[in-house]
């Protein structure tokens, strides 16, 4: 809790909770309120002068997609997903990262060499990349099979950045146990459990919740990259759009307004109108930009900054002017802690 | 018989590194199976059929469409030339515009360094697909402002390579320009700085003679991450542009393990060199240090 006193994740923060909280309200009770865009404008004189998509106005500040719904409130509906998916995978990877870096730190140390190499793969190939190859072997059909994919899905975007993490945290953790006090511990008889649990877990608390805070970026990034590439969370539904003149069109469209769906379904958009578009991306900077900034907050309050306001006070508590020459008096006895 | 060690031991990094590459694809192909202990038998067969697949190199062919195979090695050359060579361009670039960048940076009064350390830090949490987005969305508004086509942004580039370079080079930079001002404003403090100022010399002297020289370490053992940021800038710009590189292809070909096991092996090799003489550089670079002091 310490950690609301710094501005940086404060901020961070109240931007991320924001984005939720609206998410929730909209689909629970601004949806019905919120009047849909009109199909049709026409001006003073009766003429139609526009159908969806709309560009950009204040009515609308991400404009009106093609089928006539507001990508203003389409962000916010899919804020909840998107986020919800990224906190989903990085608790996932934290978890087993956690439970891998401990294991590795207390019994894998002989195998380092191997384990640098294994994880060298996983640093090396980029994380869509490993994604994609996932995906691409989950036959298609299975697609919009529902939960069971899902799930299959998220655990492959917690695996893709796994080794990785437990690398990390296991290395910090090997660091920290050459410690004096945690290798006296040991030489009083602690075993391993003891120290994990009084040593080791309190040192790690904060530097979890860093890490926490990274990883959903990243896993944020990994979204936008999936958005791209057009690879969907859950699956799509796919629909026949004729526009009366061809043969009809296959239009595959996300089941929720989920961001990386909405990127890379209407990414054909680019060329024609960028708004639609233009809008998720946005969305994505900024949830990126606040999950940065909770880590730059969470950053400084590990590197202890922000105490130095009170150091400074009880240096200059000590009162009175110091008098030339020194009496004895300007001398106090300190206990010393 | 240090040599020999160091030879050894790089050697058998590398066949591990290339061993796992190869496990994860197994993997991700018996993926689909996940809960049933049969993945177990299929994963077995896939690792096995991947590694044979590398002594028979030569017989491997791709289908490029329907009806045309063309044997592997002959068509992944070029696409593959091409991608290396803007990924050494753009690494090149990234470490000129960042080492300038924070060396600007460093000689500016205090508040306009704030300033940039602020929108550094803004620019870096724009992903880089929007970013390469917006390339595309700058290029063509270029074009409707002033007809000036710089490249066709959709039919993709027939072997330029200015464009592609500076765009995914771009992001990197702004990285690793934070690393390095950071360890410049980690020199900044050590007493040899205040030293040397203290005896009289200008500040650019010193921090182009002294800090820059220990700042280059961090530069160095952080070029591996680089590279690896700009690897999947690179897969996104190839896709998104339609560029004929050689993510491109091993996407294309992302269906058949063979292909891509050793596709990612042929560009782990460039990486892994990199990796090898960054850490020279740095041995190089520290043990001089330690033979001045």
């Amino acid at each position: 809790m310490r950690a609301f006193r710094n501005v940086y994740f404060t901020t961070g923060f109240i931007i991320a909770a924001g984005l939720l909280l609206a998410s929730f309200l909209y689909s629970y009770w601004l949806k019905d309120i919120i009047p849909q865009p009109p199909e049709r404008i026409y001006n003073e004189a009766g003429r139609l002068v526009d159908v969806p998509p709309y560009p950009p106005s204040w009515v609308h500040p991400f404009g009106v997609d093609r089928q006539g719904e507001d990508v203003f409130w389409k962000v916010i509906d899919g804020a909840k997903y998107t986020i919800f998916t990224a906190l989903a995978v990085s608790l996932l990877r934290l978890a087993f990262g956690t439970v891998g870096g401990i294991m590795y730190a207390f019994y894998l140390q002989k195998f380092r060499f191997i384990a640098e190499s294994i994880v060298r793969a996983f640093r090396f190939v980029p994380a869509i990349f490993l994604t994609m190859l996932f995906f691409a072997f989950i036959p298609l059909e299975e697609q919009g099979a529902g939960m069971g994919v899902l799930i299959k899905q998220l655990l492959v975007l917690a695996a893709v950045a796994l080794p990785p993490l437990m690398l990390v945290i296991g290395n910090d953790i090997a660091v920290f146990l050459q410690n004096e006090f945690v290798v006296s511990s040991r030489l009083m008889g602690a075993d391993n459990v003891w120290l994990i649990r009084k040593h080791v877990l309190p040192y790690m608390r904060p530097r979890l919740f860093l890490l926490f805070t990274q990883q959903t970026v990243q896993s944020l990034l990994l979204l936008v990259h999936l958005g791209a590439f057009q690879i969907l969370l859950g699956g799509v539904k796919v629909i026949y759009d004729s526009d009366g003149l061809g043969p009809p069109e296959k239009v595959a469209f996300s089941l929720s307004n989920e961001w990386s769906g909405l990127i890379g379904l209407s990414y054909r958009e680019m060329m024609l109108d960028q708004w639609i578009v233009v809008g998720p991306c946005v969305a994505f900077i900024v949830a990126i930009f606040a999950f940065k900034l909770m880590g730059k907050g969470l950053e400084q309050v590990i590197a202890g900054k922000g105490k130095r306001k009170q150091r400074k006070k009880q240096w200059s508590s000590s009162g009175k002017p110091a008098s030339f020459p020194p009496q004895q008096s300007d001398f106090e006895f300190v206990l010393y802690k | 018989m240090k040599k020999w060690k160091l030879a050894l031991t790089v050697l058998a990094d590398l066949l591990l590194t290339i061993f796992t590459i190869m496990a994860i694809i197994a993997f991700a192909q018996s993926y689909s199976l996940f809960p049933s202990p049969q993945m177990v038998t299929v994963f077995w067969q896939q690792f096995q059929q991947l590694f044979w697949s590398f002594f028979s190199i030569r017989d491997i062919t791709v289908s490029l469409s329907q009806w045309h195979n063309a044997p592997l090695l002959s068509t992944m050359m070029e696409p593959y030339a091409y991608s290396l060579i803007i990924l050494w361009g753009a690494l090149a670039v990234s470490f000129l515009i960042a080492v300038t960048g924070a060396y600007i940076c460093f000689l500016l009064p205090r508040p306009l360094q704030k300033m940039v350390k602020g929108i550094a830090f803004f620019l870096e949490s724009i992903p880089d697909v929007i970013f390469i987005f917006s390339t595309q969305l700058f290029v063509i508004w270029v074009f409707k402002k002033t007809d000036l086509l710089m490249v066709n942004p959709v039919a993709g580039f027939d072997n330029v390579y200015v464009l592609p370079i500076v765009m995914i080079s771009i992001l990197p930079s702004i990285l690793l320009f934070q690393m390095t001002f950071l360890a410049f404003t980690e020199e900044k403090d050590k007493p040899y700085v205040e030293y040397a100022l203290a005896k009289g010399l200008s500040k650019t002297a010193v921090l182009w003679r002294h800090m820059f020289r220990n700042a280059l370490i961090t530069v160095f053992s952080n070029v591996q991450y680089l590279f690896w940021f700009m690897l999947s800038n690179l897969l996104v710009a190839e896709y998104l542009f339609n560029m004929h590189g050689f993510f491109r292809f091993l996407y294309e070909q992302r269906h058949t393990p063979e292909v891509v096991a050793i596709g990612l092996a042929m560009l782990f090799l460039p990486f892994y060199i990199i990796d090898v003489a960054g850490k020279r550089v740095i041995a190089y670079l520290t043990g001089i240090e330690r033979g001045v002091a």
